[in-house]
């Protein structure tokens, strides 16, 4: 993954904000990646997490792409308002979240969005972090349409029924049985939320419905351990990570994409 | 590190358990203080949390801190244990 392209190959990219018909047709704002070029090039729905629609997720989005993928990362805070990611994330804490019903909506929209485009190859993965793994579980459960899904430590896919909530009515976990694509997980044996008791369970679950999925368990890494702004970043676990979250995606969409492998 | 760690990693606050509790120490060192009065330092070190949140945030780490016997509690204050 890392480095794996050559000095002569042409490269480049376009990035911007865009709008969108997210849930029920509600016009919503997104961050759009793309490289640049006829494609055709597999999808990823970019799912942002509890701190919101912030930086970190922009940077992402373009890491994807640089790999030869067309990102769309929804704004889920958008019904919140604007102002900068922080503000409106604690905007959205205060009222409870997002609620589930409005990103499986978001999601869905997002993954007809790629679909749509022009350069896509058909193919489209949902992948989120932190609340952003859970919903992208959540949305793969909820939607058919998704290739692949990837959740890196979404908390709060298993939930104590005192837990739900109007906004999080019921646990992801509750819904295993109809995911319908293949799952990666990525997680990080100090996390708290999800514990590691917390992701057997929903690995069990996974294996007692026959459904297709890979865990990678990572050692001396906690929540987050992706986010390189943070004290709990850990590039080493991250470098492994990331390699494998595209060896998952290449094998899985990269087959139809002739330019870039 | 326990309820703190955890609700650290459930709110994906901008924090580790161990700088949460030196922000509530530091709070403190130049006198007593209400958790509520503590709310707006640990805001200002992670806007993407909410009041509420920030206070579940200072509980936990106040009963932490007492646990560990580096802080005491008298009238809803919180003091450095001497």
């Amino acid at each position: 993954m890392w480095n794996e392209f050559t000095t002569a190959a042409y490269e480049g990219m376009l990035a911007e904000s865009v709008t969108m018909q997210g849930d029920g047709g509600e016009w919503i704002n997104a961050y759009c990646s793309r490289p640049l070029g006829a494609g055709p090039y597999p999808g990823i729905v970019l799912v942002h997490h509890l701190p919101g629609w912030d930086e970190i997720y922009r940077e992402m989005a373009r890491r994807f792409t640089q790999h030869g993928y067309v990102v769309i990362c929804p704004n889920l805070y958008f019904r919140f308002g604007h102002g900068m990611p922080q503000e409106v994330a604690a905007r959205a804490r205060a009222a409870g979240g997002v609620a589930d019903e409005l990103v499986v909506g978001d999601c869905k929209a997002a993954m007809q969005y790629l679909r749509a485009l022009p350069y896509s190859n058909g193919k489209v993965a949902i992948i989120g972090t932190c609340s952003g793994g859970r919903h992208a579980f959540l949305v793969a459960c909820r939607t058919k349409g998704f290739d692949v899904a990837v959740d890196c430590w979404g908390g709060s896919v298993v939930m104590a029924p005192e837990a739900l909530t109007p906004q999080q009515p019921v646990a992801p976990i509750d819904y295993t049985e109809h995911l319908s694509c293949p799952l990666l997980g990525v997680f990080g044996n100090d996390d708290q939320s999800p514990s590691p008791e917390q992701v057997n369970r929903h690995e069990e679950e996974l294996k007692k419905h026959g459904k297709s999925y890979t865990f990678h368990r990572h050692d001396g890494a906690g929540h987050g351990f992706w986010y390189y702004d943070r004290l709990n970043y850990r590039p080493q676990q991250s470098m492994d990570a990331w390699q494998k979250v595209f060896t998952f995606l290449n094998q899985n969409l990269q087959n139809h994409n002739a330019e870039r492998q | 590190m326990g309820i703190l760690q955890y609700l650290i990693d459930h709110m994906c606050a901008k924090f580790t358990a161990g700088m949460m509790m030196d922000l509530v120490r530091e709070q403190i060192a130049e006198g007593a203080l209400t958790a509520d009065e503590i709310t707006q330092a640990i805001i200002e070190r992670d806007r993407s949390l909410d009041i509420a949140s920030a206070q579940t945030l200072i509980k936990a780490a106040v009963e932490q801190l007492v646990d560990a016997g580096y802080v005491e509690i008298r009238d809803d204050r919180l003091y450095l244990a001497v």
